[in-house]
């Protein structure tokens, strides 16, 4: 089974949805209103399934923010930061992140995807 | 949840009171799980229960015997957490390594040993878990600056715990029993005992309390504590 299809069917048990209602576009928090303790059921379930034991901070992106915050003070570009610290997200979607900030929460299903097919790497 | 067949780990379960919480989970029908952390605490669970119990050796005191629990693999509904280290002193006359000691055996191993059990318990969507704490927790007395800190610092992570985890079918409850007729404290009540005498709580009733907050009857109660005292800390004397 790929990344997508076991991430989709674990958090259809999660939040006991069904997995036609999620896409590599939909957003974790934003639209699934997954909380913390969801995040947590869902790095538990990836280390079981998967095998690997996951970085939350980096998988779901939890301390974005706060990089944000420490880089703007460093004087570094924002976008060259966030590629060394979530080497698993390409230029294209770190483009799109440093644009989506001010709706909210910016994980994706994609993004934990393209974390976890790093690890697997 | 049904209590029957479910499993229950009690830590300090070679203490009177685990022995007697033992006896009554088994009435109960709900496999008992006492741990122990020296030879002599593994006799005492063996001569009281037999082979009725399955005991498990856990040191809070050795952070890789935690570790070594969690390898072991094995599952549990239910947690009762007795188990606390002695050391009483007036703050001003203890030593520095007794208080690091202190504080990482009774909380940072204890945290970090319920950090991996309700990682465990949240794979399978339900637990409940009972802290024994004690009236020293708001009520200490002379000598006992590190039992009632550390005390109300693990009721402040079980509340936690309770918050978070609810909506996961993961709940936890504490127990602050007044003056029990057990270990420690037997001689310091037998000294009191024209004071404390229809007060004194005797470990079936703490038993009886823990079996009521663990079936189903108590799961209402979450994230909070109760004091079992029979009434003497409410007197204006104490508080």
């Amino acid at each position: 089974m790929d990344t997508i299809k076991e991430l989709k069917q674990i958090i259809s048990e999660i939040l006991d949805i069904d997995e036609t209602e999620m896409g590599l576009d939909t957003y974790l928090i934003r639209d699934l209103n997954m909380e913390s303790i969801d995040l947590l059921e869902l790095s538990i379930a990836i280390n079981s399934k998967f095998k690997l034991e996951i970085d939350e901070g980096k998988a779901f992106l939890k301390d974005l923010r706060f990089e944000l915050r420490d880089v703007s003070k460093q004087g570094i570009s924002q976008r060259e930061h966030l590629l060394a610290t979530y080497p698993h997200l390409d230029k294209s979607r770190i483009d799109e992140i440093l644009k989506d900030l001010d709706g909210g929460p910016v994980l994706k299903l994609k993004d934990v995807v393209a974390y976890i097919d790093f690890l697997k790497k | 949840m049904g209590q029957k067949n479910k499993r229950c780990l009690i830590l300090g379960g070679s203490s009177e009171i685990g022995i007697e919480l033992s006896k009554l989970l088994l009435k109960n029908s709900i496999v008992s799980y006492p741990t122990y952390s020296s030879n002599s605490g593994l006799n005492r669970i063996k001569q009281a229960l037999g082979q009725s119990v399955i005991p498990v050796f856990l040191d809070l005191s050795l952070l890789d015997s935690v570790y070594d629990f969690f390898n072991k693999q094995l599952e549990f509904e239910y947690l009762v957490d007795l188990a606390h280290t002695n050391l009483e002193g007036l703050v001003a006359s203890l030593s520095d390594k007794d208080i690091i000691s202190y504080y990482n055996v009774n909380v940072v191993n204890r945290t970090i040993f319920l950090k991996y059990l309700t990682r465990n318990m949240l794979i399978k969507r339900k637990g409940r878990l009972i802290y024994v704490s004690s009236t020293a927790a708001k009520y200490p007395n002379k000598g006992q600056g590190l039992y009632g800190s550390a005390k109300l610092a693990i009721e402040a992570i079980y509340k936690t715990i309770g918050i978070e985890m609810y909506k996961k079918s993961i709940s936890t409850m504490i127990i602050r029993p007044g003056y029990i007729l057990s270990g420690r404290a037997r001689d310091f009540i037998k000294d009191k005992m024209d004071l404390l005498g229809k007060f004194v709580i005797e470990p079936i009733d703490l038993a009886n309390a823990i079996l009521f907050f663990l079936k189903d009857e108590g799961r209402c109660f979450n994230a909070t504590e109760i004091i079992l005292d029979r009434g003497f800390f409410s007197s204006k004397r104490w508080s």
